[in-house]
């Protein structure tokens, strides 16, 4: 197809719709053609698309101006239509808004109510999430039995090592330097060995606990109960 | 993900485009294409639109022993276009402390 076939085709396209958005339209391409020269009339035909495509988009372009989307929205002479992401107020509203997706992605449920449904389903589910939260609870408290008594152990063994160490200095001289080094070093190691405990202790209660959380909170509490289908 | 090319910001990036500088139908599709991707059969019912309702308006001036049509930006264009820009800043600004500000996402 080249430019002429072109135009002759979208001519016969258009007349469906009134004759002076037909010319203005014609005009329009014949004249894009003119200004994109000879040479890039390949490519203007190649993505132009189909002179189905350009009517169709023409079509819509019309009627999208007889049939607002929104009740409210028809432009008036003078009325300036404000753009779809600050459409809904410009203050930040506690309720999210398709607003605030730009207007490309809106929510296929609103949160509102998809809020109301978790609650029907939760007070329906009473029997069953109870005993699994009991159960998950039972673990968790566990869980920081373990670290608590990691970190708590570890901190008295590490103590108890230094002051072995320290009440044991006599040694060297009651049983010689040999035993001395060996009562040190036995302390030491039971000093470091303190020192991990501590340190898993710690990591479980400060760490590992509050991972699992985040982890939970971001696949099952958000997706659910926060901004939907949001996609950032 | 990207900003996409909804019908707000070809109007904005149109109406900026000829604001700067009046201009012709295929250097407004060249400069729009240039920012957003969109297809070349998009920029005419938004030009059509935005003349119909008063934002711009056409003239023509001879180039090349043929008439060339030219759009320039109306006083009520100017302002549709100054909201548009205060209206980019607020959202822009709203993106960037979620998407740049590192901290966590408001909840209700």
């Amino acid at each position: 197809m080249n430019k002429t076939e072109f135009l002759q085709k979208l001519e016969r396209l258009l007349q469906d719709i009134p004759a002076e958005e037909r010319a203005e339209a014609l005009r329009f391409y014949s004249e894009y053609f003119s200004d994109a020269g000879p040479f890039e009339e390949e490519n203007v035909l190649a993505e132009l698309g189909s002179p189905e495509r350009v009517a169709a988009a023409i079509r819509q372009g019309i009627s999208g101006e007889q049939a607002p989307s929104e009740p409210g929205e028809e432009p008036q002479e003078g009325k300036i239509p404000l753009p779809i992401y600050a459409r809904h107020g410009a203050a930040p509203k506690a309720e999210p808004s398709p607003a605030q997706y730009g207007g490309q992605a809106r929510p296929r449920t609103d949160p509102a109510s998809r809020r109301i449904l978790l609650i029907l389903l939760a007070v329906l589910l009473l029997p069953v999430w109870i005993s699994v939260l009991a159960a998950v609870v039972g673990v968790l408290l566990g869980i920081v039995g373990a670290g608590l008594g990691f970190l708590l152990g570890g901190i008295a063994t590490v103590i108890a090592s230094l002051a072995a160490m320290v009440l044991n200095i006599g040694s060297f001289f009651i049983w010689g330097v040999g035993a001395g080094l060996l009562a040190l070093g036995l302390l030491f190691l039971s000093a470091a060995l303190g020192v991990l405990l501590t340190g898993l202790g710690a990591g479980v209660l400060f760490w590992f606990i509050p991972a699992l959380w985040h982890t939970f909170k971001k696949f099952v509490i958000d997706p659910l109960w926060g901004k939907g289908s949001a996609c950032v | 993900m990207g900003f996409g090319a909804g019908p707000d910001i070809l109007d904005s990036l149109v109406l900026s485009t000829v604001a700067r500088e009046p201009t012709y139908g295929y250097r407004i599709t060249q400069q729009a294409r240039s920012i957003v991707p969109v297809s070349e059969s998009s920029l005419y019912p938004v030009l059509r639109r935005l003349q119909k309702e008063g934002y711009l308006e056409t003239y023509d001036q001879e180039f090349a022993g043929r008439n060339r049509r030219y759009y320039k930006i109306t006083g009520d264009g100017q302002q549709a276009l100054e909201q548009y820009q205060d209206q980019w800043v607020e959202y822009r600004d709203k993106i960037d402390r979620i998407l740049l500000g590192g901290g966590e996402m408001e909840h209700e």
